[in-house]
């Protein structure tokens, strides 16, 4: 009875470092593809509006990088999870800023074309 | 047994006044919770039907209801001692998905009224654009139609100056014709005059040559 109670107990500590293990491993593997996006929003061209948003996945990144270097897996993958989210929200506004100026233009043209039927419609098509 | 009483008692308002002044001192997550689902159903009200929000909408949802599960599943027994700090860990973490859910659902919103905003602009846009085409059109036919008329005055005038010439002419003409029928007339009567003039000639002349010849050969006394 006690070897089987022993043994349940190695399996249950078995267990739970093996998912924080893949916690710790699925954090590992989504740093990359989070530095990337850090450093493409850094390069596109809204990177000046969006720089409290870059400076805040960046200090969770830091946050992910240090729950990782804690063993601590499901701190690593929330944090992990937050950076995702905080880009994604970047990502969001860059391309609601493109199209608010596209947006912008568009109304300047219509503007500039209503002006030119308004004159030809004055001067009677002469 | 009254020991025993007074003992449970001590323990439980030790535990209650420990649970209490701890309650005091940790975050109210239930409130924040609740505040959570407000304005998740706020922002749910407000955010019009722009699909991608609306799925942001979710997403809060969902942390929304990990958070209240971290908070059941944290709450240790009886609400004694407060939650563990595990708990508190991931109520924490899924509040602040909500909040950025939230955040998220604003800016796809915004998107989505920005895209509706420039397909109504674009229609706008190509109907003014078909006007203004339409116009120019109409001013070009203007101008073509300006220049023929132009040339046709230009020709109508030219014609009124031919037509004054034409009837000075005709005048002219006439004058010409008269005088020529009138010196015709004239040459005709002439012509009758020379006519009879050479035929009196004729006769002065042939009786001028008669009494020549009866002087050239005179006619014998006898035959007087």
């Amino acid at each position: 009875m006690k070897r089987l109670m022993a043994g349940v107990c190695c399996l249950l500590v078995f267990a739970a470092g093996s998912a924080c293990a893949d916690e710790l491993k699925d954090a590992s593997d989504r740093l990359q593809p989070l530095t990337e996006r850090i450093t493409k929003i850094g390069a596109g061209k809204s990177a000046d509006y969006l720089k409290s948003q870059l400076a805040a996945a960046q200090e969770t990144l830091g946050a992910v990088k240090a729950a990782i270097a804690a063993k601590n897996g499901p701190v690593a993958l929330q944090k992990t999870e937050l950076v995702d989210l905080q880009l994604t929200i970047a990502e969001a506004k860059a391309a609601e800023m493109e199209a608010d100026e596209q947006l912008v233009l568009r109304r300047a043209e219509l503007k500039k074309f209503e002006a030119q039927f308004d004159q030809l419609l004055q001067t009677g098509g002469k | 047994m009254p020991r025993i009483y007074l003992f449970v008692l001590a323990f439980v308002s030790v535990i209650s006044c420990g649970s209490l002044s701890f309650a005091a001192d940790k975050i109210d997550y239930p409130a924040k919770i609740a505040a959570a689902r407000a304005g998740i159903e706020e922002l749910a009200v407000k955010v019009g039907n722009y699909p991608q929000a609306l799925a942001e909408i979710e997403k809060a949802r969902v942390s929304l209801k990990k958070a209240e599960q971290s908070y059941d599943k944290g709450r240790q027994w009886m609400g004694l001692g407060g939650l563990k700090p595990e708990a508190e860990q991931e109520i924490a973490h899924n509040l602040q998905m909500v909040d950025l859910a939230l955040v998220l659902t604003g800016s796809r919103a915004a998107k989505g009224r920005n895209e509706e905003d420039a397909a109504a602009v674009d229609k706008q846009l190509t109907l003014v654009k078909d006007r203004v085409k339409l116009l120019e059109e109409r001013k070009q036919s203007g101008d073509k139609l300006r220049q023929e008329l132009q040339k046709c005055e230009t020709s109508s005038k030219e014609l009124t100056t031919l037509k004054a010439d034409q009837t000075k002419l005709s005048a002219q003409l006439e004058q010409v014709t008269a005088e020529k029928k009138k010196l015709e007339t004239q040459n005709a009567v002439l012509t009758d005059e020379k006519a009879a003039l050479a035929a009196q000639i004729e006769a002065l002349k042939k009786a001028a040559s008669a009494p020549a010849a009866a002087v050239q050969t005179p006619t014998p006394p006898a035959a007087k």
